[in-house]
């Protein structure tokens, strides 16, 4: 899995931070999207967008990942946005009731604005 | 009693129940006894029992070590030997004047006894030993008020004595009960864990010994040819003798089959090292059965045991293996045993075990029996033997086995399996094995991902929680595919998991972690721990649907 982040200023959300893992996120690869997404809470935008359009797969402890990222963003006052899931990976989130608890986006673009 | 007499007694109380030692106690008795009961000498014995004796144990006085020196004295001879005899107290207040008393000691060690007083030891009314003193000090002989306040003593000493023997035998129990739990470990160790990975062959091996040892034997080989060779025997007799024979027998036996592994064969010519080397009637019942990975063909050969029974590939479907029944091995010197053959059709899997499952005893004193076994087996065929297993703890309760407990079960279809190094990075490896194999079943690209969800969460588990991330662990997947049935089977070698500790977690409850089990269960039809494994765990996930019966060759 690959992980990318990127600041983008004046979006719908207004300041940014996306964050792009790509490939399957488990046990080995998770620890590295934790610390991505860690990174993002900490540069205070007012939201963080994690695009998982190029996620393949998402296991429980990717999900407790985001699960975690989606309470300190609470927590701190900004926005965080899961966009762009496949199906697969949105059954991952439905199995375990968790598509409610997060704002879902179909894409980045959607999420965005832009 | 008087107020002095009585704060000594109390005294002696305390400091005879200080110590479990026994030699201490004994000291203590004999040296609190020359105190209070102001002695020149005192000894006690123990009684030996078997030998109808009496044993010294401590001397205490001028005399003490020779008399020690003489250690045994028969029961019914001279004063302490006829106290022991008549379990009545006896008080001689001159030595030389009654016929009882044996002057032996005196001539040896120049002592001169002159009043003796001896009295029983009881330990919950049995006679454990005597107490002698000899000699009260000053000259005069000892009176009964003597003998009332040194039977009080001795009442103490008794249960003090008593309680440091017992402990002592809980010592060399506990020594004991330590070399045969080493030896379970050895013969634990001999049993097959690595058993060969055959493709179309799912090959399960459970036992279980009701004393420590067993003397059921099992054997699994491959052979040269691809096939593969299960032997399952069963020694007449439990615990350690059954378990010695047993170990020379599974040498032979690997010796043999080296040689020659055809069935009939093989049997005959163990028989006449067994009907050679038995003694005391000891004889072995057994059942060889060498299986063709290509098409199911089973070569069979029984010698006095448990028909194997055919499970599958159906719900209910459950037979025994005609074959014909031959002697057990070690009855007769000459014998003849041929093998007999059989089919097995896809998600047919073949299951041998010995009798201790059938003779299993509930606390109520019911057996399993054949028919409750039959019964538990075809309920499930892919979970057959870790179901019986199960269903064998759960109707024995806790209770010691009747018999040890032996059970393997040879599944005949498609079937794949890869281990992989309990580490995070194999997750990937992992699930491509598995992906293919599920796609290839005939699943679409969804429900796959969802097995290898349940496959993900499954392994993480084992590197997690039951390896502790030690990356030394092993994890084996096996894959099943029969009948419309897809199989998971996630094996570690790792420390025995207790199911009772899994919990999946509150969907209410939003946070990190927990939701494993919970995938797990979601997704596939039936989700099973197996702890019935002697080293490690299973866990058996099986999903309906798709798939043919077609085998991959």
């Amino acid at each position: 899995m690959q992980v990318t982040a990127e600041i983008l200023e004046n979006t719908a959300l207004g300041r940014a931070a996306v964050v792009t893992p790509d490939g399957e996120v488990d046990m080995h690869e998770s620890p590295r999207l934790r610390s991505a997404l860690m990174d993002a809470i900490a540069g205070r935008p007012a939201a963080v967008v994690v695009d998982l359009a190029g996620v393949t797969f998402i296991d429980s402890s990717g999900v407790a990942t985001l699960v975690e990222a989606m309470k300190l963003a609470k927590a701190a006052g900004l926005t965080l946005v899961l966009a762009g899931m496949n199906d697969k990976v949105r059954d991952v989130f439905a199995l375990a009731r968790l598509d409610n608890f997060f704002r879902l986006a179909g894409s980045r673009r959607e999420a965005l604005g832009v | 009693m008087p107020v002095n007499t009585f704060e000594q007694l109390l005294d002696a109380y305390a400091l005879l129940t200080s110590t479990l030692d026994l030699e201490a106690v004994l000291t203590q008795v004999l040296t609190k006894a020359g105190t209070i009961m102001q002695a020149e000498a005192s000894n006690v014995m123990l009684l030996d029992a078997e030998a109808g004796e009496l044993v010294y144990q401590v001397v205490l006085g001028k005399a003490g070590q020779r008399i020690k020196e003489q250690k045994r004295l028969k029961v019914g001879v001279g004063i302490a030997g006829w106290v022991a005899l008549h379990r009545k107290p006896l008080l001689v207040e001159d030595a030389y004047k009654d016929p009882r008393f044996f002057p032996g000691f005196d001539q040896k060690t120049g002592f001169r006894t002159k009043s003796v007083l001896c009295l029983p030891l009881f330990a919950k009314d049995q006679l454990i030993g005597v107490a002698e003193i000899i000699n009260k000090k000053g000259g005069a002989p000892f009176t009964p008020e003597d003998q009332a306040l040194f039977s009080r003593y001795c009442g103490i000493a008794a249960i003090a004595i008593d309680n440091a023997m017992l402990h002592r035998k809980a010592i060399e129990q506990d020594r004991l009960q330590y070399d045969m739990q080493i030896a379970e470990q050895i013969q634990l160790a001999s049993l097959p864990s690595d058993i060969p990975s055959i493709r179309n062959l799912r090959v399960e091996c459970r036992s279980i010994a009701c004393r420590y040892v067993a003397g059921d034997v099992i054997d699994i080989t491959r052979l040269p040819d691809g096939r593969l060779a299960v032997l399952v025997a069963d020694v007449s007799g439990k615990g350690v003798p059954a378990a010695l024979f047993a170990a020379k027998f599974s040498a032979d036996f690997e010796y043999l089959a080296r040689e020659d592994p055809e069935g009939g064969a093989l049997m005959a010519r163990l028989n006449a090292i067994v009907a050679r080397r038995s003694k005391r009637g000891i004889f072995i019942t057994a059942v060889y059965a060498v299986i063709d990975p290509a098409s199911g063909a089973v070569e069979l050969v029984n010698a006095g045991h448990l028909p194997p029974m055919i499970v599958g590939p159906r719900q209910g479907d459950c037979r025994a293996a005609a074959t014909p029944g031959y002697p057990p091995l070690g009855v007769a010197e000459d014998m003849t045993y041929k093998s007999a053959g059989l089919t097995l059709a896809p998600g047919e899997r073949i299951v041998l075990m010995t009798d201790g499952v059938w003779d299993a005893r509930s606390p109520d004193g019911d057996r399993l029996g054949p028919e409750k076994v039959r019964e538990i087996l075809s309920d499930n065929p892919e979970l057959a033997v870790p179901r019986l297993m199960k269903a064998v703890s759960r109707f024995t309760a806790g209770q010691a086995l009747a018999d040890d407990i032996t059970v393997v079960g040879v599944g005949y279809g498609d079937y794949e399996e890869r281990t992989f190094p309990a580490q995070t990075r194999s997750l990937a490896q992992a699930r491509k094995f598995v992906e293919k194999l599920a796609l290839a079943h005939g699943f679409d690209d969804r429900k796959t991902g969802a097995i290898l969800l349940a496959l993900t969460e499954a392994a993480s588990n084992i590197i997690k929680h039951t390896y502790n991330m030690d990356p030394y662990g092993r994890i084996r997947i096996g894959v099943g595919r029969n009948a419309g049935q897809f199989s998971l089977h996630i094996r570690d070698w790792g420390a025995r998991q207790d199911p009772g500790r899994f919990a999946s977690r509150d969907l209410t409850d939003i946070r990190p972690g927990g939701l494993g089990l919970r995938y797990m269960r979601a997704v596939m039809d039936v989700v099973e721990f197996d702890d019935r494994l002697w080293d490690g765990n299973e866990l058996h996930m099986l999903i309906q649907g798709k798939g043919s019966a077609k085998l991959c060759r």
